[in-house]
């Protein structure tokens, strides 16, 4: 598959949709966006036009899995839960991460 | 993209786009809930919501259009690796197309001929209501008489027809002549089957009686090539044998009978023999709501009528009513779906073969698999690319297919010994090619499992820390290897023994006694149509006689009605006195004096015919054994007398009592599988009742030599006399088996194709374990194993194999080979010689094919190959 070039930012996408999904277990959508809203301190707002697209891939992927329920206030909403798969991604995603922003951190103390 | 999408939102506007739009109001309803929350009244609430949570349609736009893009992405990526991979393995890819191409082609070529032959709908109205009529012992064909009796009295039917080739005419008009078949019918004929004349009129009643008016329908195909179209050509006049005619009609294009039909004639009660033959085939339109069963049912209660009709028969058996395209495909179907299985076994095998090539690619490509699977590469997209890979493959093989199917196909429908009954052309066409792309997609998912049975076995781990040549090997287990080769042994056995059976069947039929010597013998025929009987006959058969005995190596020249195996003439005929002793269809020869002696037929009592036996002389007969034993069993046939033309003591022909002058020895008649009929024969100078056409029986050299000498001889008596079927007697006899020849070399060819590939799979199967077995080899003989003990191990692994597949085989054929049953001629389906006989030759070609890498193995220098890897 050709690698997008919007690939890293995806990623990060990914990365952030799957770490509150693991830490917050089944969440709907709307509860995705709010948690990672509230985590940063209103720093990262999740588009909603990218986090349902989000949503579809990693689930075709086998990284989460989706579930019609209900919300507290008893609305039909679709539960997103991570699977094993979506484990070992967030595991990766999170070491590139690092990987990542440690190189940036030293490429910018040293340039 | 933009249309993509339409398609897509159009294909799946259900279920995905609905849970999408749920989705997006419940969060767009919770972002709400939370402003309500934070204190603001329902409406501002709303607006709010609706201002960050943007356009809903659009993010559903877009989920979807993520989705569409990113399934044609992997669709494009699978193609773009798939062409790739055939292109980098240039023999690995025009093998398999060329073994598809071949595979597919016969097949889609031999589909071609069922489909025109056996699926496509016969071209009337409704063809499914129409059946023919048939009679159980003598089939598919009716006395006239009969049939009017059926026509007049079945009430199963809403309408019945009846029609009979009559052979070639000439046919001459104001601008010149021409030879044409013409097919004698009766007035509902084209009624019954739902056809009408394109111009004029169908035949009225009084056409179809006895002294009618001298009628005739061209056919379409007629009435372009001579009369140019020409829409005035009704009421036009035209002679037929030189008899004045008037055209009455014109049939519409694509009108269709087995025979062939050039023009239509009323079909009349003849007034004689002819009325007595089984010579009428009778097709009938069923009453609306009847069944053929239900049709069956009322019919049978006619017989009694049929019984007492003026129809002539021995041996009553009732009347079959059978669907009319059944009846005129007839036993065609069951060589026709013969041929099918052989060319679908083909195929199967080339599959196989083309999967264990498969197999050893996917054992070099071991590493870059693991790779992939160790990269998350999920199980169904391993699936969905070698899918893509196989289907690419496959294409291309069904492209070369079609083009192999249509130049397979003119060469099948030669080749092919029988007779086609088909009302269209026989060609490549739509339908068809739909088959071939259909088998082309079947070929392709058998292909695409393999590598998947082989991939679920694959240890991910292991493969990726070998080297890469070996990775695949150690991953796959050699079991899948094994089953393709057990296939392969089993497939080629079921072909082998039906190649047995048949070859069986045709020795049978070689070793029946003939009954006479067709060596060194050449005929051919001459139609009598220009030498009516009488004087004019008996001069012209004379000198043509003398002139071709005169022909420098002619040692003999004799005559006949009709030549063994090449047709039949037949006749009502009692024993004088005794009108319980009548054969309705008595088989009659009419012979020149020498004929026996020429054919040697044998004399067993009495004498032969003498030049003696001529028209002014006392009229004479000869018997041969069959009816002698079956009139005469205590003996006493010489000297008694036959009445020719009598049956139950009714007379269909003014012709006297016959002294039997002698008994000759039987010999085969209608058919090779057919015993010998009761047969009467009568000298040619005594008889006028000849057919319409006259054999003639050569003894000397070899036809190359005689050819241009006969058609000279005959031309100089009459140079506008035609000369058919010269050929050998031994071509007669050997047309006489050329469809169990045929089945039998089909058979062969594809069994031998099968064993080679079957053999190649086992060495390379063995090889292969050979080879992976190296080290163990290696350590066994170091630690002392004896070499032999080595070479049975393998040894005994190949002819195991062997063994399963022979079994599977030999049962599947069990099974299969019912189908066959009725191509076969004296021979069982379970037949115990072939059987065995297969299972002998497996066994010596299974040890053979593994003895070479057994040999390998048990000669493995131990030090070498405990240091390799």
């Amino acid at each position: 598959m050709p690698k997008h070039p919007n690939d890293r930012l995806q990623g990060t996408l990914d990365l952030l949709i799957l770490k509150a999904l693991a830490s917050a277990g089944p969440l709907h959508g709307y509860a995705i966006a709010r948690r990672i809203r509230l985590a940063t301190d209103d720093s990262l707002r999740i588009e909603e036009g990218s986090l349902y697209p989000a949503l579809q891939r990693m689930t075709q992927d086998k990284w989460t899995r989706a579930e019609w329920g209900r919300t507290d206030t008893g609305r039909k909403a679709r539960f997103y839960t991570i699977t094993a798969t979506g484990r070992r991604q967030l595991a990766e995603e999170e070491r590139r991460w690092s990987l990542l922003t440690d190189a940036v951190a030293k490429a910018l103390r040293f340039a | 993209m933009r249309i993509f999408r339409r398609v897509w939102n159009n294909i799946r506007h259900g279920r995905l786009d609905d849970e999408l739009r749920q989705e997006l109001e419940t969060h767009l309803a919770l972002i709400e809930e939370e402003e309500r929350a934070a204190g603001l009244t329902a409406s501002e609430a709303r607006r709010e919501a609706r201002l960050r949570f943007g356009n809903p349609r659009a993010h559903r736009e877009r989920t979807i259009d993520g989705l569409v893009s990113r399934h044609l992405e992997q669709a494009a990526g699978d193609l773009r690796q798939a062409i790739r991979m055939v292109w980098k393995n240039p023999g690995f890819a025009l093998t398999a197309i060329v073994s598809l191409a071949l595979g597919i082609g016969v097949n889609t070529a031999m589909f071609s001929v069922i489909d025109a032959v056996l699926v496509r709908p016969l071209p009337y109205a409704q063809p499914s209501r129409l059946v023919l009529l048939g009679q159980k012992a003598s089939g598919p064909a009716l006395t006239f008489p009969e049939y009017r009796v059926v026509r007049d009295q079945a009430r199963a039917f809403a309408s019945v027809g009846a029609y009979r080739g009559t052979g070639q005419h000439r046919l001459d008009w104001a601008a010149g002549e021409d030879w044409i078949e013409t097919v004698a019918v009766s007035a509902g004929f084209l009624r019954t089957l739902g056809a009408s004349p394109v111009l004029g009129r169908s035949f009225d009643g009084t056409e179809t009686r006895a002294g009618g008016a001298s009628v005739v329908i061209l056919s379409d195909d007629l009435w372009r090539r001579h009369f140019g179209a020409d829409a005035g050509i009704v009421g036009r006049a035209i002679r037929i044998d030189g008899t004045p005619a008037t055209v009455v009609g014109v049939l519409p294009a694509g009108f269709w009978l087995p025979e062939q039909v050039d023009a239509l004639v009323p079909l009349r009660p003849a007034g004689d023999l002819t009325d007595a033959g089984m010579n009428t085939s009778v097709v009938a339109r069923l009453r609306e709501g009847v069944s053929v069963e239900q049709a069956q049912a009322a019919v049978s209660g006619l017989t009694e009528r049929l019984r007492t009709a003026d129809g002539v028969r021995s041996g009553y058996a009732g009347l079959v009513v059978q669907p009319l395209h059944a009846a005129f495909v007839g036993d065609v179907r069951t060589h026709l779906l013969l041929l099918f299985g052989a060319t679908g076994l083909l195929l199967l095998l080339a599959c196989v073969n083309l999967a264990m090539l498969l197999m050893t690619r996917f054992a070099a490509r071991g590493k870059e698999i693991a790779v992939r699977v160790a990269l998350g590469s999920g199980r169904r997209r391993l699936f969905a690319q070698f899918l893509v890979e196989n289907l690419v493959l496959a294409f291309l093989g069904a492209a070369a297919s079609i083009a192999a199917a249509y130049a397979l196909v003119g060469g099948l429908v030669r080749w092919i010994p029988f007779n086609l009954p088909a009302a269209t052309p026989i060609r490549v066409d739509g339908g068809v090619l739909l088959f071939a792309l259909g088998v082309a997609v079947a070929t392709a998912l058998v292909l695409t499992f393999v590598p998947l049975v082989a991939a679920r076995r694959l240890n991910v781990q292991h493969a990726l820390r070998s080297t890469s040549r070996t990775a695949g090997q150690q991953g796959i287990r050699g079991r899948t290897r094994n089953v393709l080769v057990v296939s392969e042994v089993a497939l080629s056995t079921i072909l082998l023994i039906g190649a047995g059976l048949l070859i069986h069947s045709l020795y049978h039929l070689w070793q029946e006694r003939l009954g006479f010597d067709p060596h060194g013998l050449t005929t051919f025929v001459t139609p009598l149509d220009r030498h009516p009987a009488g004087p004019n006959r008996a001069a012209f058969i004379r000198e043509v006689t003398g002139r071709l005995e005169r022909i420098p190596g002619v040692r003999a020249v004799a005559l006949a009605n009709v030549l063994p195996l090449a047709g039949w003439s037949n006749v009502p005929t009692e024993r004088a006195g005794h009108p319980e002793q009548s054969i309705g269809g008595m088989e009659i020869r009419v012979v020149s004096p020498n004929y026996f002696e020429l054919l040697g037929i044998a004399l067993r009592r009495g004498r032969r015919f003498g030049a003696a036996d001529a028209s002014g002389a006392p009229p004479v007969a000869i018997v041969n054994e069959t009816l002698a034993g079956t009139w005469w069993p205590s003996g006493g046939a010489v000297g008694d007398r036959v009445l020719i033309g009598m049956y139950k003591g009714r007379r269909f022909a003014d012709l006297a009592p016959r002294d039997i002058v002698g008994i000759v020895a039987d010999a085969k008649d209608r058919r090779l599988t057919v015993g010998p009929s009761p047969t009467v024969f009568v000298p040619l100078g005594q008889s006028d009742a000849l057919d319409s056409s006259l054999t003639w029986i050569l003894k000397g050299e070899r036809l190359s030599r005689v050819a241009a000498n006969v058609r000279a001889a005959v031309g100089g008596v009459d140079p506008a006399q035609r000369i058919l079927q010269l050929r050998t007697l031994d071509d007669v006899v050997s047309a006489a088996t050329a469809t169990p020849r045929f089945d039998a070399l089909l058979f062969g060819v594809l069994a031998a194709v099968g064993i080679a590939l079957a053999a190649v799979g086992l060495y390379g199967v063995l090889s292969f374990a050979v080879a992976r077995r190296r080290q163990e080899i290696g350590t066994r003989v170091a630690l002392g194993a004896d070499r032999g003990q080595v070479f049975r191990m393998f040894l005994r692994q190949g002819v195991a194999l062997t063994g399963v597949g022979l079994a599977v085989g030999l049962g599947g054929s069990l099974i299969l080979t019912r189908w066959i049953a009725a191509l076969l001629y004296d021979v069982q389906t379970s037949d115990l010689t072939s059987f065995a006989a297969v299972a002998a030759l497996f066994i010596v070609v299974g040890g053979a094919a593994s003895s070479l890498p057994a040999r390998r193995a048990a000669r493995l220098d131990p030090m070498q190959a405990l240091r390799s890897e």
